[in-house]
């Protein structure tokens, strides 16, 4: 059995509608109507021991709300999900202190004392032995780099600071499953590597279950074998990223440049399919078994200066998967 | 359970930090206990210096300065903080660790309450003698502040369960801050917080008796000033007792309702 198991997951959010005004306001004093918002509609995944997955989606994809139905922190609508052979809704202590969910929108941390207090009080949440702590707490510090900074004031942290705190903070009791959501959120180019290379690392040495959510394809790119895809509370795409193109058909860029913008004007859709016209330069799209065959004849008539192919980007099938366009 | 040891410590040091807050409370229970001396003193005056409901005036000070202090020396805050961590999602830290919301939150409060009751104590301790010297009576007798110490540790963990399950109508309702404090001022009066709850009459005295707020303020206050003595100190603590047994189950109840209906907002 894999280690994180999901079948038919599903929720519904309910809500109240609220209209604008004063009068509307007082009518919904006394009449509520009753909307229903399906955040995830039946998702099936799972995911081995040690793997560390990708879970990409745009906003309101419903990630964040799977990761909290997988944490326990949400009840689902319906469906099942076993983490480590538990239920997590269920709640189970023993549960609990095999998995940690880090949030990089919200704080874990107690934002009035200083990190190292917040870590003591996890040290006695999840039981962890004196020693033991020490020694954990001083690794993770050291790779992280904060251990001038345990003393201060979580509110005082920057925002990078912070994320590396809220890290350790979640891997003082060694969890065996941890789910990351959007750790990288809102940090500056360098302290995003820092924290991607400290989790490759983490879990290529402790062969941790790692599900990591983010909207920067960068740290997935760099992390993830395997990523998940869920657009509008589905799942549309579950391989390797690199793969995802795949899903539109074998196809290939070609990008021309021409000496002046009047040769770049020219009608070329008998190549293939044109993607975009800027200035002398011209990008087309075309089928991966006639590049050589469309190279040769624009190479042959067309006055061309400048000429490259290349593979459609990755963040372009991802683009087309969050909005549905699956087949072009 | 040493987690729940370091809440309480985690309370005590929350209090050193905001102990001005404690003593401006304190001080704004002046004013009202002044207007009530002068109310019980027109009070007492029109009946010819006798009893009224079935006390002394000086018992009735006694009572009125003793119950305002210990309201005050009560007074919860967290219920704020509960309706805070479930709008906010900040709730979700302690549903997914081995540590449970109900617990963690009554450590706090002890721990709280710890850091202000040898000052509030000493605070009540200083009215009281006020009233004996200036009426010539002693109001406390040894037997009554010995048996007053159980009835407050009853009275503290009662007041949290009570506004525990206040904060846990975050989970349902969405705009709740007016209400606390609205409710906060029923609880006072039902409470005995201001006035004895005879002054509502037998009838309606004895009825309240028979719910969970007396034995949060009023009950405690009437052992130490010695209205309640002998067998009806053990009848009280057993009423006090199972209020507080049956406000831990309505308690986990409403929790485990709500934390089913908990949405995690934010992130």
């Amino acid at each position: 059995m894999a280690l994180i198991e999901v079948t038919g997951l599903q929720k519904t959010f309910e809500y109240t509608k609220k209209e604008e005004g004063l009068k509307s306001s007082f009518h919904s004093l006394f009449h509520r109507e009753k909307l229903y918002k399906e955040a995830v509609k039946g998702i099936d995944f799972s995911l081995e021991k040690g793997e560390m997955v990708g879970f990409l989606g745009p906003n309101g994809a419903g990630k964040t709300t799977t990761l909290k139905m997988l944490s326990g922190i949400l009840f689902p609508t319906g469906g099942q999900a076993t983490v480590m052979g538990y239920v997590p809704w269920e709640r189970k202590k023993d549960f609990k202190m095999r998995f940690a969910i880090v949030m990089g929108q919200k704080s874990q941390l107690w934002w009035d004392l200083p990190a190292v207090e917040s870590f003591t009080l996890n040290r006695h949440i999840y039981e962890i032995d004196e020693a033991e702590y020490r020694k954990t707490l001083g690794e993770l510090t050291e790779i992280l780099n904060v251990e001038a900074l345990m003393g201060v004031q979580v509110r005082r942290l920057s925002l990078g600071e912070r994320m590396k705190m809220e890290l350790i903070a979640s891997l003082l009791h060694k969890p065996e499953v941890i789910f990351l959501d959007e750790p990288t959120i809102g940090l500056d180019f360098i302290s995003q590597k820092r924290i991607r290379e400290f989790l490759r690392e983490y879990n290529r040495e402790k062969q941790t279950t790692v599900l990591l959510t983010s909207h920067s394809i960068g740290d997935i790119e760099d992390l993830c074998r395997r990523t998940i895809i869920i657009a509008d509370g589905t799942i549309v795409y579950d391989g390797e990223l690199k793969k995802i193109n795949s899903l539109f058909g074998e196809r290939k860029r070609i990008q021309v440049s021409f000496e002046t913008e009047e040769a770049a004007q020219r009608d070329l859709s008998r190549f293939g399919t044109v993607c975009s016209r800027e200035g002398v330069q011209v990008v087309l799209e075309v089928k991966r078994e006639d590049v050589r065959e469309i190279s040769r004849m624009i190479l042959e008539t067309l006055p061309a200066t400048d000429f490259n192919i290349s593979d459609i980007p990755v963040e372009e099938g991802i683009a087309r998967l969050y909005t549905g366009r699956n087949s072009q | 359970m040493k987690k729940y040891l370091y809440a309480l410590s985690l309370g005590i040091k929350e209090t050193m930090a905001y102990r001005a807050d404690f003593w401006l409370g304190i001080a704004s229970a002046a004013f009202p206990i002044i207007i009530q001396v002068f109310m019980w003193q027109a009070l007492y005056s029109g009946s010819g210096g006798g009893a009224l409901f079935g006390r002394s005036y000086a018992q009735m000070l006694a009572y009125s300065v003793s119950a305002s202090i210990l309201w005050r020396l009560l007074k919860t805050g967290f219920e704020y903080e509960i309706n805070e961590d479930i709008k906010n999602g900040g709730l979700s830290k302690y549903i997914v660790r081995p540590i449970e919301y109900l617990p963690y939150r009554l450590h706090c409060f002890l721990g709280q309450k710890i850091g202000v009751l040898f000052s509030g104590l000493m605070l009540m301790t200083l009215a009281l003698t006020g009233v004996g010297l200036s009426f010539h009576v002693s109001p406390v007798s040894l037997q009554g502040v010995l048996l007053f110490l159980p009835t407050l540790l009853g009275a503290l963990v009662l007041n949290f369960l009570i506004f525990f399950c206040v904060g846990m109508w975050a989970f349902w309702l969405s705009e709740i801050g007016f209400l606390f404090e609205a409710v906060r001022i029923v609880i006072v009066v039902l409470s005995g917080g201001i006035f004895p709850l005879e002054v509502f009459g037998t009838a309606v005295g004895g009825a309240l008796k028979l719910l969970p707020f007396t034995y949060a303020v009023g009950f405690p206050v009437d052992v130490l000033t010695g209205t309640v003595t002998g067998p009806a100190v053990l009848t009280g603590l057993c009423f006090q007792l199972a209020w507080i047994g049956l406000m831990v189950v309505i308690s986990r109840f409403l929790w485990n309702l709500g934390s089913r209906k908990y949405l995690a907002a934010g992130g």
